[in-house]
């Protein structure tokens, strides 16, 4: 607690201070992030990149009305979210994942190997979808599949089986892929979390007796749990956006209706890239929805945890 | 550390936990261990998708040939300088306010700290940026690689929630010692939250490390161009090379093509050179994240 | 230890810093900042200040006493300084070196970047109409008109192409800001094209039977493939794959499959289709009597004969070709991947063109406006003159013919009567990728296309359409038997003594507004993925009920409006072409 006096003027308290000691950090942060927010006008010309903008054609907010208004089929619509909230819902209940990652490595008592691990297990994160899927056909495809070639080897089936191609448990499977080459990658942030937790309080607790499951119950858990928290009201945020590479690599006709997200949608149907003003009327919709679903959850959390994130 | 006995549960914890580690660690290295046998064999057999436990016809002409890129060295150079100032100064200036978003008396807190996170959410599209970075003289200018990095609003999220665990106890003492917020966060802060600043420090150097999306758009001086950029272009010219050669051999001219570097290799080998220097480099910052911190010995 | 990483750090910090002072604008440059390693070491600090100071995007830096232009060439995936036999070349010839602005991918936003920012780049090669007539809005382009004599070349070679630009592409202005590349000016007679593309020697075993129309393949590809189902490394080989890397607004293989039935889908987000069988009826592609339907059911009846590689939906190009290579297809739609080894072919192993003896096949017109491709001269360049010598030179007829066949000279010369021949060493250079490959750039961008004729020497610029002299490779066994069983030298001449070739009157193609463009990407959304669930269907009836679902989506989606539409426009260009045709 710091004590105010009233007689210092506002500009010499000491927040104010510290205040103008990260001035230029938040002016930074206004030059690169909110000053080309300028750009959310051209949604409402009919923008070519080119011509002044004033000589373009002003549309007023025809372009928002359009996303709404253009033919698209009820039931595709409905599919592609239940698509990109049923995927980022197992995500989000998996989230989780990293945090135990973190924990049962730090179990691990032999360095070496547990170094090992932790170095090893980020390597996937660095691997571009392009060549995951490279790798992932060269593992599952009918005729030269690795996979296949074993099981036909074994005797276990007679003809090569279409994994790549069969919509079965496609969101499973996306998450599975997901999972590989980021769960080494997130768990980092745990794995600072938890040297960051004070030792006295494993020792506090050895004197009480705790095993090592009661310890990571009763101390290692409760000093992730923020950053958890703070991760997962992220990823609520990002409800409605997967991302594109992953999906995109993998889509095709057979996989496609369970596969095919937001982001995808928007662009197989040609709403980013071709109009200059619709994709920016589009990503300002974006925009607002995961701001919108930021503040709700952080609110959620403020009447659940009695604590809010930010 | 004294040696106890392990229980039964002991032993089979730590049974399962081997197997998984070993395993999963497994299936993260064989795919990579795949792509890089595959980028010292022959080109040939590679394409032909006949290499997958060792590598045959092992050559480096793959590498050599990366090596022997257009203007390799001094992209080399560009890339590091960038991943160290930038890294350096992300770390720095994120984690400072970081810092100052956890005081309490800091003037309309909640107002900046809501200010930087929602950044994340904003998209405001390749022109109006280009414009705005051209408008501020960042084109053609190294800072640009530095600066729309310094404050990273993940890693401040993350580091403030870390900060946040310190007992407020130790910032108090310094405090009546009259100590102002610099001192305090250099000599308090920054011991307390090394494992953090390890991390903020990865994450920042591997996204510069990667990045290559601002020399697209930003850089036309050949000096500038980053290490990421210019495998880019290779990659790019790589294929349009194929696809040339593969034109004049439709229009009747013999070509060998088994000689030639296939596309898939090339990308392979990218991806090598890309991550092979990020896996020399992690382990140095793992002792950070080794042991548990001991707050009451920082105090003295 | 620590002492040691923080020295380290602190001292890749300083050289950085000093590479900062290099291109940096607010740092002072330090005069003994060390040379970084490329080439700039020409260059002084105080010049490396003022050209940062003035922070232009299209600094064209001067390496030693060679200017460097930038091109942004749209159509090309090229990048970095041109090198090799070409660039000596243009140096040689007008004394710049050209430097390729890095597109990737990212193309159509850098591109779209650049002209937001109001600045392009000294040359840029358009891939789209419209973006040349955005750019003349914005007054970002020279005129041609105004620099007449430095480009002669354009006026004597491609005048009609400068007269089209000029009177459609100018907002009123009727200057040239443009001129089309890729002109063709001429149609070829003879070449490897104007069929299918087929394992010969597998065919030759089956008695070479009689193929009337396209559809007579089928049971000929089940019989190869019973014959041959692996290849010699006994991998699974199939008569069929396919690949859906090119795919837009349908299966772009059907694209490549209309012309040989005599229709034509002119580009990859077309939604309709001109019948040049049937009085140049202009129909939508899901007709049930249309070209790309006549191609599903193809596909779909060889699946079920089980001729389709099953991985052909999720295979990649650089996969199919490489299966066409290793003897792991016999029939193809395209010719990619189907150049076998000359060992290979000495022994008879390898593919050639057939096609059905009803069948009539498309060709090309010619071209003379261009395929909507163009280049232009910024405005922005700060060496306008060198810019439009550098175009001027690209214009040039003989230059066309050392992009195409090599530097002159060298791998082609001319003989006393006035005729082009390829020299020995010129057909060393063809089999030695190492020596074409190092001419990198070499497909800047071609003013004139392979079959073009250079119309001062009145020959095609292709060697491909020489006359072969006494030291070109002998033909191999392959190309020798197919000579001999059908007694003509190529299959395009073969269907011109058939009387299958028309040849496509001229029309130039209609720029999509943004509306169609909107309809062809959301349609074709449906019509990619049903074709593809079609031709894999289990039987007739789920292809039926596919398609009728496909039909139904694409109409509520505004098909038929498109197809109107590029009626209208269509018809609108065929008068326009026959205006400029003239």
């Amino acid at each position: 607690m710091t004590i105010q006096t009233k007689k210092k003027p506002f500009y010499k308290t000491s927040g104010f201070r510290l205040f103008l000691l990260i001035m230029p950090l938040l002016v930074l942060v206004f030059l690169f992030s909110y000053l080309p927010l300028y750009g959310w006008i051209y949604a409402l010309f009919d923008y070519r990149p080119g011509v002044p903008l004033f000589k373009n054609k002003f549309m007023g907010f025809d372009n928002f009305k359009r996303i709404v208004q253009d033919t698209y089929y009820l039931s595709d619509v409905i599919r592609v979210l239940k698509n990109t909230l049923g995927m980022n819902l197992i995500g989000m209940l998996t989230s989780p994942l990293p945090m135990l990652f973190a924990i049962f490595l730090s179990e691990i008592k032999c360095m070496p190997f547990k170094k090992l691990s932790q170095t090893l297990t980020t390597i996937p994160n660095f691997i571009s979808w392009v060549l995951v899927y490279a790798v992932a056909y060269a593992m599952f495809s009918v005729n030269d599949g690795f996979v296949n070639k074993v099981l036909i080897n074994m005797g276990i089936i007679d003809q090569g089986i279409n994994f790549l191609a069969s919509p079965d448990h496609i969101w499973m499977k996306m998450w599975l892929w997901g999972q590989w080459k980021g769960l080494g990658w997130s768990a980092i942030v745990y794995i600072a979390a938890i040297s960051g937790i004070d030792q006295e309080q494993y020792e506090a607790a050895e004197v009480d007796g705790a095993n090592r499951f009661q310890k990571m119950r009763y101390v290692t858990i409760p000093g992730l749990l923020p950053t958890f928290f703070v991760l997962l009201i992220l990823s609520i945020g990002n409800m409605i956006s997967n991302g594109i590479d992953q999906y995109f690599v993998f889509q095709n006709a057979m996989n496609k209706e369970h596969i095919e997200v937001l982001d995808l949608y928007v662009y197989n149907q040609g709403m980013v890239g071709i109009n200059y003003s619709y994709s920016t009327a589009v990503s300002i919709l974006k925009s607002i929805v995961s701001v919108t679903l930021l503040f709700v959850s952080n609110q959620m959390s403020r009447l659940v945890r009695d604590e809010s994130v930010f | 550390m004294k040696r106890k006995k392990l229980s039964p549960k002991d032993v089979i914890f730590n049974i399962f936990n081997y197997a998984f580690f070993g395993f999963f660690t497994l299936i993260c290295v064989l795919p990579f261990y795949y792509l890089f046998i595959n980028t010292i064999s022959d080109n040939d057999l590679v394409a032909k998708g006949l290499i997958v436990w060792l590598p045959k016809g092992i050559h480096f002409d793959n590498y050599l040939e990366i090596l022997k890129i257009n203007g390799f060295g001094s992209a080399v150079i560009v890339t590091l300088a960038r991943t160290v100032i930038g890294t350096i100064c992300s770390t720095v200036g994120t984690s400072f306010l970081g810092y100052a978003l956890t005081r309490k008396e800091l003037w309309l807190r909640k107002v900046w700290y809501r200010f930087v996170v929602i950044t994340m959410y904003f998209n405001a599209g390749i022109i109006p940026w280009f414009i705005t970075m051209k408008n501020l003289h960042l084109t053609n200018n190294f800072l640009a690689y530095i600066l729309p990095g310094i404050v990273s609003p993940f890693s401040l999220m993350l580091f403030k929630t870390y900060c946040e665990s310190i007992p407020d106890s130790m910032e108090e003492s310094a405090e009546l010692d009259g100590a102002g917020y610099l001192i305090r966060y250099t000599r308090i802060i920054v011991p307390l939250s090394k494992p953090i600043l390890a991390t903020l420090v990865i994450f920042s150097a591997v996204g510069n490390w990667n990045s290559f999306m601002d020399t697209v758009f930003l850089m036309t001086d050949s000096r500038l161009f980053t290490l990421q950029y210019v495998l880019y272009q290779y990659l790019n010219e790589a294929s349009s090379l194929a696809d040339m050669l593969m034109s004049m051999a439709s229009e009747g001219l013999l070509v060998d093509v088994s000689k030639l570097l296939t596309p898939t290799s090339i990308k392979m080998t990218v991806s090598m050179v890309v991550v092979i220097p990020i896996l020399c480099v992690y382990p140095f910052f793992q002792k950070y994240f080794v042991g548990g911190i001991m707050i009451g010995a920082v105090k003295g | 230890m620590k002492k040691r990483v923080l020295a380290t750090l602190l001292s890749l910090t300083m050289a950085a810093a000093a590479l900062t002072a290099c291109g940096g604008s607010s740092a002072p440059a330090a005069s003994e900042a060390p040379k970084d390693e490329s080439k700039a070491t020409g260059e002084d600090d105080a010049g490396d200040a003022a050209a940062a100071e003035t922070g232009e995007e299209n600094v064209t830096a001067a390496e030693g006493d060679v200017l460097r232009l930038q091109i942004l060439d749209m159509p090309a995936n090229e990048s970095g300084v041109i090198t090799g036999w070409f660039n000596d070349y243009i140096k040689e010839q007008v004394g710049v070196e050209l430097e390729f602005l890095p597109t990737g991918d990212q193309g159509e936003q850098k591109l779209q970047a650049l002209m937001a920012s109001g600045e392009l780049p000294d040359l840029v090669v358009f891939k789209d109409d419209k973006q040349v007539i955005n750019a003349v809005t914005g007054d970002m382009l020279l005129a041609y008109d105004d620099y007449k004599e430095l480009v002669p070349n354009l006026y004597k070679n491609a005048a009609t192409s400068l007269q089209y630009y000029a009177d459609n592409m100018s907002n009123g202005q009727g200057k040239a800001y443009a001129v089309g590349v890729e002109l063709k000016n001429a149609v070829e007679e003879s070449g490897d094209t104007g069929g299918i593309s087929i394992r010969y020697d597998y065919y030759k075993e089956l008695g070479s039977p009689e193929v009337k129309t396209m559809e007579d393949w089928l049971p000929i590809i089940k019989q190869m493939q019973d014959a041959h189902p692996t290849n010699e490394d006994g991998q699974k080989a199939y008569g069929i794959s396919l690949f859906k890397d090119w795919d837009r607004s349908y299966m772009t293989l059907g694209m490549f499959f209309a012309p040989l039935v005599g229709v034509n889908i002119q580009g990859e987000g077309n939604l309709a289709q001109v019948d040049y069988t049937n009085n140049e009826e202009v129909s939508s592609i899901l007709d049930e009597d249309s070209a790309y339907m006549r191609f599903l059911r193809f596909m779909f009846e060889a699946n079920q004969m089980g001729l389709v590689d099953p991985d052909s939906m999720t295979q990649r190009f650089n996969d199919y070709t490489q299966k066409v290579t290793d003897g792991r297809v016999h029939w193809a739609v395209g010719d990619w991947g189907t150049s076998f080894t000359t060992e290979q072919q000495n022994e008879g192993i390898g593919f050639r063109r057939l096609a059905g003896t009803e069948d009539k096949i498309l060709l090309s017109p010619k071209q003379i406006v261009g395929k909507g491709w163009s280049v232009s001269v910024s405005k922005a360049s700060k060496h306008p003159e060198e810019a439009m010598k550098v175009v001027n030179l690209l214009f040039d007829y003989e230059t066309a013919m050392v992009e195409q066949n090599g530097p002159k000279g060298i791998c082609w010369d001319v003989d006393e009567n006035g005729n082009p021949y390829v020299t020995e060493e010129g057909y060393q250079w063809y089999t030695d990728s190492e020596k074409m490959g190092k001419g990198k750039g070499n497909n800047v961008f071609r003013a004139f296309t392979a079959e073009s004729v250079n119309e001062d020497m009145g020959c095609v610029m292709n060697n491909s359409y020489w006359d072969k002299p006494d030291y070109a490779p002998a033909d191999t066994k392959l190309v020798q038997e197919w000579k001999e069983d059908f007694g003509i030298g190529d299959m395009l001449q073969l269907q011109y003594q058939r009387g299958n070739v028309i040849v496509r009157p001229f029309v130039p193609n209609p720029t999509f507004t943004d509306e169609m463009e909107q309809i062809s990407a959301r349609v074709g959304d449906v019509i990619k993925t049903n074709s593809w669930k079609m031709v894999f269907a289990k039987d007739q009836a789920e292809f039926d009920a596919l398609y009728k679902e496909m039909v139904e989506k694409a109409e509520g989606m505004g098909i038929n409006e498109f197809v109107d539409w590029y009626r209208a426009e269509y018809e609108k260009m065929a008068e326009f072409g026959e205006k400029y045709a003239n």
